[in-house]
């Protein structure tokens, strides 16, 4: 019995240990390249680069045999280390052109080519000819057979003609004719293109077959230099990363916020480079909602600037720019430039000696002026009365081919070949300079001459664009100049998301510039978080720009600087701009002594250099005012009040003692200003109800200043009064695509008269209690979940919430892990909730999550927290 | 016939010294394996918590207004994917200037679009000029794609790459010949996802993170 | 004969040894303390040479402490033992004896003195109700505690303790103190408040400003915001400091030195505005160089301003709100592209051209100011290129 077990054993090891290997010869042990070449007969290869499989133990020699499918002789065996390469029998007819270089040390020789099917092999065409082997780049010293393969190596046969390998550039048996290059990594690539069953979509691929091609020839010559092969490599190698053509990239965020950052920002807008011209410009070319009379008012102030100064701009005397400035913004209010206020301020581009005084940017922007809407250019001595031009001649007169051909004249290193690009000064193609240059031509490129500057300068701007897609000018990256070629790239009808040209390694342009958006609206002028980042004006108006002329030019719109569609078109909705709204506790409990807060908020704060601000506020009656604090997001002063009960006027005032800058921090809108305390004096039943309002309130830069006035019409807040204080605000309604379900809708809801943090609950729904909005409304609030379908009405009845024992849960918004701090694992437990790996299903839950207040659980509330975290910046669902 | 049986029987067997040295044999085989389930299961990831050392830079001049680096060095990373990581850290805003932070060596997963597995220096978050108002840098990093670019064990390498980012200072003129700054780490966390409630993630909040901060001295 | 071979081998391999061990821990400064708490002679040496700092961190009990040494202050470096162990023996009863909240008990390796009178930093994971702390030593003779020192405590949010030990031996309690409560001594053992201080006056310059340090008022500096495109400012040049951040003080008057001049103009009249000839001074000098008087806080614009008025010469400028300051667009009646398409007005101090605006540059007692019209975007005044301006 022993015994047969035993034999048993043995019997099913024996054959096991045959199966294992059995097993093992179908999955190759991994692939080589493998090629065969003839360069040394001028001939290329014979068998083309290809990666081929290889097996556990194999030899180049079987390797090879397998490739060759045994068309060779040879001496010796495949299988072990005598095997030994004599001639490789023809795969396909050869011409021989042997390299002078080689028949300068063997002499004349008998180049006739062979036949398909005859032998090529040592001592053909010359004695010391024969097959090489060279395995990762080195001539191996041993047979084929006896070097085993290992994954990824590459073997190259290639015929010797003179010196056993001299003139291969190998040291192996003399010494080498020249230093040869390593071509196996290029090698390897085409090897890798070549066995690719996707080959033919491979080399369609946009760049690729140029590259390919060049790799063959390089891989030809057998003196190439190492440079060419690595920069044949690298060439390769990008054209086979380059990602296929992205669709459009969407900015439709990016912009809106912008454009309302700037109304924000510029509420308005008045002669000028910043806060003027290039603001109203970019919400008009948008298209954007502007508050009513917006434009109009911005005209009215240009027509003041204009007929004060007697159509001579400020700043212009040395720089028409001005005007053409000028020029672009009214047309693109569809404002006609040759009567504002009598004046026409076209004439002023009438003298070249005038528009060229500041170099190029001036016939540029004359240019791009004129074509916004077809301006005939005025006679420049019919005009010369009114635009001061005592000592102009005829020979001054401007002329769009003048213009053209001044611009033409000053391309980079004109007439050579390197010519290309545009600069203010020195032969460096310059971003802004160039893009801009396009943008004046564009409409100009049907004429040959223009045809070619265009076309270099398009190849420059291409060339000089940084990997992450942006540009730099001055020394850094930034913002402006990505504007400028977006705005160029979109005039001359080229796609800036998708050109080729303007792809790189899958970034482009739009991208590019989009990474200086600041969020909330805005750009930076440059990225990183030293000086200089952070919103900046300049930047935020050309990106604006930029990105309506990329918005225009997706929609097949008219280019950005085509204004003739808005000398026809019109366009009206009117929006907020900087008027006061008052938020506070719509109904209160009608007992003296309820304490609540009124914020004073503002939708729009101007820039300026405001000095101090002050206002008053109505107080009915019934009121008295406990205290008034300014919010945190006022900077630069302190406040001071006084209530006087007898007018029942609240006056206060911001401001500080040294007349510093008074200002607001952030750029969310609507922004606090005041928290006023009101408390009631004495019990008020449900029939009365009182309303707080501001009287005014302005901004004042010195005391003799035009002030600035904030818009009070709607800065009114009613109270009611009833036994217990309900006001409801809405918070966010699911909508079913991220986490949270469509008919989950959360308010705030804030009473007056209830202990902190008791136990309510609404028709049996639990409310939760949130410390944080509380301490903002200076009253308890709570968040309910309930139906989109509830009404208003029956949320706000007091009598529907009911005191319970419990206490009520509590809300940390943010803090997802429960731990009191926010910080990275509550951000990465939002993408993962997001990403579904991990669950949201209480209600508690979803409120501590969506700190944006939207309708989903997403990225953006991730984000969020990262800005809450880096920045302080309030989480949304705090501010609303 | 019952092989155990004959096994029993065999003559091999019957040796009494054999047997006893076949037991022997198998205790020490059973104790070897008992220890290295010991050694490498549960109880490795208990005694082990990872450390994020703050290094002080050298002593500083007191006119010297180039940036100080303060370089946040972490002892090791278990085998886990982190797409999140934040770090908070008092510093004394009167005396100092934050400058931002800047890219350390430990690398995350890069563009995985290559064929081959790349990694990339992250780059971290921080706003200089509220760190500066409030005296307490916040920084952060984090992968809204929740994995394809996060914190792996193969980006780190003690040694080589194991530091996380930097933080970049700069004396303010108040600075005093012979004093001391502290820059305390008041909160870090190298998140996974879940990481809170299977405490895999490395925060010093639930101390699976151990911080050590570091001292600017002045000269 | 081998035995000698064998001692010299075994002896260059033992000096090489020490050799390349005491150059690699002389690189880093932040080190960990081992868990036998031992650093070796070597480490402190090289401290010590090199005149650097040491910091070696620890941690006992999740508590982790925190030495720092100064190489100035180690005389005689040696062996050490670094380790501190916290540790709650007696914890709750020192707290009734001494009525406090927050009391922590450690204690040293080896009782022994460790050398070089370094710092040692308790972090906590959680605040102190307190002001300030106290180290307390225990007695066990005569089962007294006795105030040995006074620490430094900062909530960052979490407590902080920072002491410099003077004695080692035996057992210690870190206590918290808020200001009202006064330090207790328990026996009298005859040490005084006054002692704490004298030990601590024992301590170098460099661990005393340290302590007072934390206990100044604090000073709030402006944090300043630049949003105004300035690139780097190189390091020892004066930073911009924004106009409306600035006081200026009329009492505090100063000099400075202002110059105003445009002979780059003459180098090239070929490009020069003709109609501007008759206000080329023929010298190229608008102003020579004067002794001027400004007050504190005033800026290089305010100063140009105010001496062109006073010398009824013709200056213009407009406010641009994108650089927060004055650009100055002509002086004398000479603006910029009145010289060719890369020619206006720089101004440079003490030699250096700013990289932002003159209402941004504030003066000090002496500088020295010069206004010069550049005809090649600065280059020909040593200026580098100005930041080009876009319409």
């Amino acid at each position: 019995m022993k015994k047969k077990f035993l034999s048993v054993l043995l019997v099913l090891s024996l054959v096991l240990s045959f199966a294992g290997p059995a097993f093992a010869q179908d999955a190759p042990a991994g692939y080589v390249t493998v090629s065969v070449d003839i360069n040394t007969l001028g001939n290329g290869f014979l068998y083309e680069p290809v990666q081929v499989p290889f097996y556990e133990g194999e030899s180049f020699a079987q390797i090879t045999d397998r490739l060759l499918d045994g068309k060779y002789e040879n001496s010796g065996s495949v299988d072990d280390g005598t095997f030994y390469m004599e001639t490789v029998i023809l795969p396909r007819a050869i011409t021989v052109n042997i390299p002078q270089f080689i028949l300068d040390e063997t002499g004349p020789l008998d180049q006739t080519g062979k036949a398909e099917g005859e032998t090529l092999g040592q001592f053909d065409y010359y004695g010391m000819s024969g097959w090489m082997i060279t395995v990762n780049n080195t001539y191996i010293d041993r047979s084929a057979g006896a070097v085993y393969a290992q994954n990824g190596d590459v073997c190259r046969w290639q015929f010797t003609v003179y010196g056993y390998g001299a003139d291969l550039g190998s040291s192996f048996m003399s010494d080498p004719m020249y230093e040869r290059a390593d071509k196996d990594a290029l090698t390897a690539k085409v090897a890798q293109i070549n066995s690719a069953p996707n080959k033919a979509e491979l080399l369609a691929k946009s760049g690729v077959q140029s590259a390919y091609d060049a790799a063959y020839t390089v891989l030809g010559n057998l003196r190439a230099e190492q440079s060419a092969v690595d920069s044949v490599l690298t060439a390769l190698n990008t054209a086979l990363q380059a990602q296929p053509p992205a669709s459009s990239v969407d900015i439709s965020i990016h912009l809106s916020t912008t454009l309302d950052y700037m109304l924000g920002t510029v509420p308005a807008p008045a002669f000028g480079t910043g806060g003027g011209e290039w603001t109203v410009l970019s919400l008009a070319r948008a298209g954007h909602a502007v508050p009513e009379g917006y434009f109009e008012d911005y005209y009215g102030r240009i027509e003041d600037v204009v007929t004060e100064n007697n159509g001579i701009l400020p700043s212009s005397s040395s720089k028409k720019t001005e005007y053409s400035r000028l020029i672009m913004a009214l047309s693109s209010l569809g404002r006609d430039s040759t009567d504002v206020g009598g004046y026409d301020l076209t004439a002023w581009l009438s003298s070249m000696p005038q528009v060229q005084k500041q170099g190029i940017n001036g016939p540029v922007f004359a240019l791009i002026a004129l074509d916004t809407n077809g301006y005939d250019i005025p006679d420049v001595l019919a005009t010369a009365a009114m635009t001061g031009y005592s000592t102009a001649t005829a020979a001054d007169q401007v002329t769009r081919q003048r213009l053209i051909d001044y611009i033409l004249d000053r391309e980079i290193k004109k007439g050579t070949d390197d010519a290309g690009g545009f600069a203010l000064s020195g032969t460096t193609p310059d971003p802004d300079m160039t893009a801009m240059v396009l943008q004046a031509l564009a409409p100009y490129r049907s004429q040959p001459a223009v045809a070619g500057v265009i076309t270099r300068a398009v190849t420059a701007l291409s060339a000089i664009q940084r990997t992450d897609g942006g540009y730099a000018s001055w020394g850094s990256v930034n913002a402006e100049s990505i504007a400028q070629v977006i705005v160029a790239l979109t005039a001359l009808g080229v796609d800036p998301a998708t050109d080729s040209r303007f792809v790189k390694e899958g970034n482009n342009p739009v991208t590019a510039l989009l990474r200086f958006y600041v969020e909330g609206g805005g750009f930076a002028h440059i990225l990183g978080s030293g000086a200089g980042s952070g919103v900046n004006g300049m930047a935020t108006d050309q990106s604006a720009y930029a990105l309506v002329a990329y918005d225009r030019f997706v929609k097949g719109k008219n280019s950005l600087y085509n204004m003739t569609d808005a000398f026809t078109s019109t366009e009206e909705p009117p929006e907020q701009a900087a008027s006061i709204i008052l938020e506070g506790p719509g109904q209160i409990t009608g007992k003296a002594g309820t304490a609540f807060n009124v914020l004073v908020k503002t939708k729009a704060f101007p820039e300026g250099n405001f000095k101090l601000m002050d206002g008053l506020l109505n107080i009915p009656d019934a009121f008295s005012v406990e205290n008034v604090a300014a919010s945190d997001r006022l900077n630069g002063g302190a406040l001071s009040w006084n209530y006087n009960a007898a007018d029942k006027k609240l006056r206060f005032v911001y401001t500080n003692s040294s007349l510093e800058n008074i200002g607001i921090s952030g750029t969310s809108f609507p922004a606090e200003l005041l928290t006023v305390t009101l408390k009631l004096k004495s019990d008020m039943d449900e029939a009365s109800a009182a309303t707080v309002s501001v009287g005014g309130l302005t901004l004042k830069e010195k005391s003799d200043a035009a002030a600035f006035v904030f818009d009070v019409a709607q800065a009114a807040l009613s109270v009611a009064f009833s036994t217990v204080g309900v006001s409801v605000r809405e918070l966010f309604t699911g909508d079913g695509v991220d986490l949270i379900p469509a008919d989950k809708r959360a308010v705030a809801v804030t009473f007056s008269g209830i202990p902190a943090g008791s136990g309510l609950d609404y028709k049996g729904a639990e409310l939760i209690f949130s410390p944080e909005m509380t301490a903002k409304q200076g009253a308890n609030t709570y968040v309910l979940f309930t139906v989109p379908t509830e009404a208003a009405e029956e949320l706000q009845k007091a009598e529907n919430y009911h005191l319970q024992g419990a206490a009520a849960s509590v809300v940390a918004f943010g803090d997802t892990d429960g731990n009191s701090v926010i910080n990275a694992q509550d951000a990465l437990d939002m993408i993962s909730a997001w990403l579904r790996k991990t669950s949201v299903s209480t209600d508690l839950q979803i409120l501590t999550y969506n700190v944006t207040s939207d309708a989903r659980i997403n990225t953006f509330d991730a984000l969020a927290i990262l800005e809450h975290y880096v920045s302080g910046a309030e989480l949304a669902i705090l501010s609303r | 016939m019952d092989p155990i049986k004959s096994l029993r029987e065999s003559a091999f067997l019957q040796n009494k010294r054999n047997r006893i040295l076949l037991i022997a044999a198998g205790l020490l085989f059973a104790a070897i394996i008992i220890m290295m389930i010991l050694l490498m299961g549960g109880a490795t990831e208990k005694l082990f918590a990872p450390s994020l050392t703050l290094l002080s830079p050298a002593p500083v001049a007191v006119d010297n207004r180039d940036e100080i680096n303060v370089d946040v060095l972490l002892s090791d990373l278990p085998d886990r994917v982190y797409p999140a990581a934040s770090l908070s850290v008092r510093f004394d805003k009167n005396k100092l200037e934050f400058l931002g932070a800047r890219q350390g060596t430990m690398m995350t997963l890069g563009d995985s679009t290559q064929e081959e597995v790349t990694y990339n220096i992250p780059i971290w978050k921080s706003d200089a000029a509220f760190a500066n108002q409030t005296g307490e840098l916040n920084t952060m990093y984090l992968d809204v794609t929740g994995g394809k670019f996060a914190y792996v064990r193969e980006g780190f390498q003690k040694d080589e790459k194991d530091i996380l980012l930097r933080l970049r200072f700069r004396l303010r003129d108040s600075a005093q010949v012979g004093e001391i700054y502290d820059i305390t780490v008041t909160d870090a966390v190298i998140a996974t996802i879940g990481g809170a409630e299977t405490r895999t993630s490395l925060a010093t909040a639930m101390r699976t993170l151990k911080a050590y901060s570091a001292k600017i001295v002045v000269q | 004969m081998k035995h000698i071979k064998r001692i010299a081998c075994l002896l260059l391999s033992l000096l090489l040894l020490s050799f390349f061990g005491c150059g690699k821990e002389t690189i880093n400064r932040t080190l960990q303390i081992p868990e036998d708490g031992r650093v070796a002679r070597a480490v402190f040496k090289g401290i010590q040479e090199s005149g650097d700092i040491g910091i070696f961190n620890g941690n006992s009990n999740d508590i982790t402490y925190q030495w720092l040494f100064m190489g100035s202050l180690l005389e005689e470096p040696r062996d050490e033992n670094l380790l501190v162990t916290f540790s709650s023996a007696k914890t709750q009863e020192v707290k009734a004896r001494l009525s406090a909240e927050h009391v922590q008990e450690f204690s040293f390796a080896n009782g022994e003195e460790i050398l070089g009178g370094p710092s040692l930093s308790v972090y906590f994971t959680y605040p102190w109700n307190a002001d300030s702390a106290e180290v307390y030593q225990y007695d066990a003779q005569t089962d007294s505690l006795t105030l040995v020192a006074t620490a430094a405590l900062e909530n960052v949010p979490n407590a902080v303790v920072t002491l410099i030990p003077q004695t080692f031996k035996g057992l210690f309690y870190l206590v918290g103190r808020t200001t009202q409560e006064q330090s207790t001594t328990e026996a009298a053992a005859g040490s005084e408040p006054g002692a704490s201080a004298t030990a601590l006056g024992q301590s170098n310059k460099a661990t005393d400003a340290y302590v007072n340090e934390t206990k100044k008022p604090t000073v709030a500096e402006p944090a300043t915001k630049d949003k105004y495109l300035t690139d780097e400012v190189p390091s020892g040049k004066p930073k911009p400091v924004e106009p409306e951040d600035v006081t200026v003080e009329k009492e505090k008057k100063h000099t400075a030195t202002l110059s105003i001049r445009c002979d780059t103009i003459l180098q090239n009249m070929d490009q020069f505005n003709q109609d501007k000839l008759p206000v080329l001074p023929k010298d190229g000098v608008i102003m020579p160089t004067r002794t001027v008087v400004f007050y504190e806080g005033e800026s290089v614009f305010d100063v140009l301003q105010r001496e062109t008025r006073a010398s009824k010469i013709h200056m213009e400028f407009v406010f641009t709100p994108m650089y927060n300051s004055a650009y100055i667009e002509g002086i004398h009646n000479l603006y910029e592209f009145d010289c060719g398409s890369l020619s206006g007005w720089m101004y440079k101090v003490n030699g250096w051209f700013p990289n932002y605006g003159c209402s941004r540059y504030v003066l000090k007692n002496g500088d020295v100011i010069e206004w010069v019209y550049t005809c090649d975007l600065g280059r020909d005044v040593g200026g580098g290129y100005a930041v080009g301006e876009l319409p």
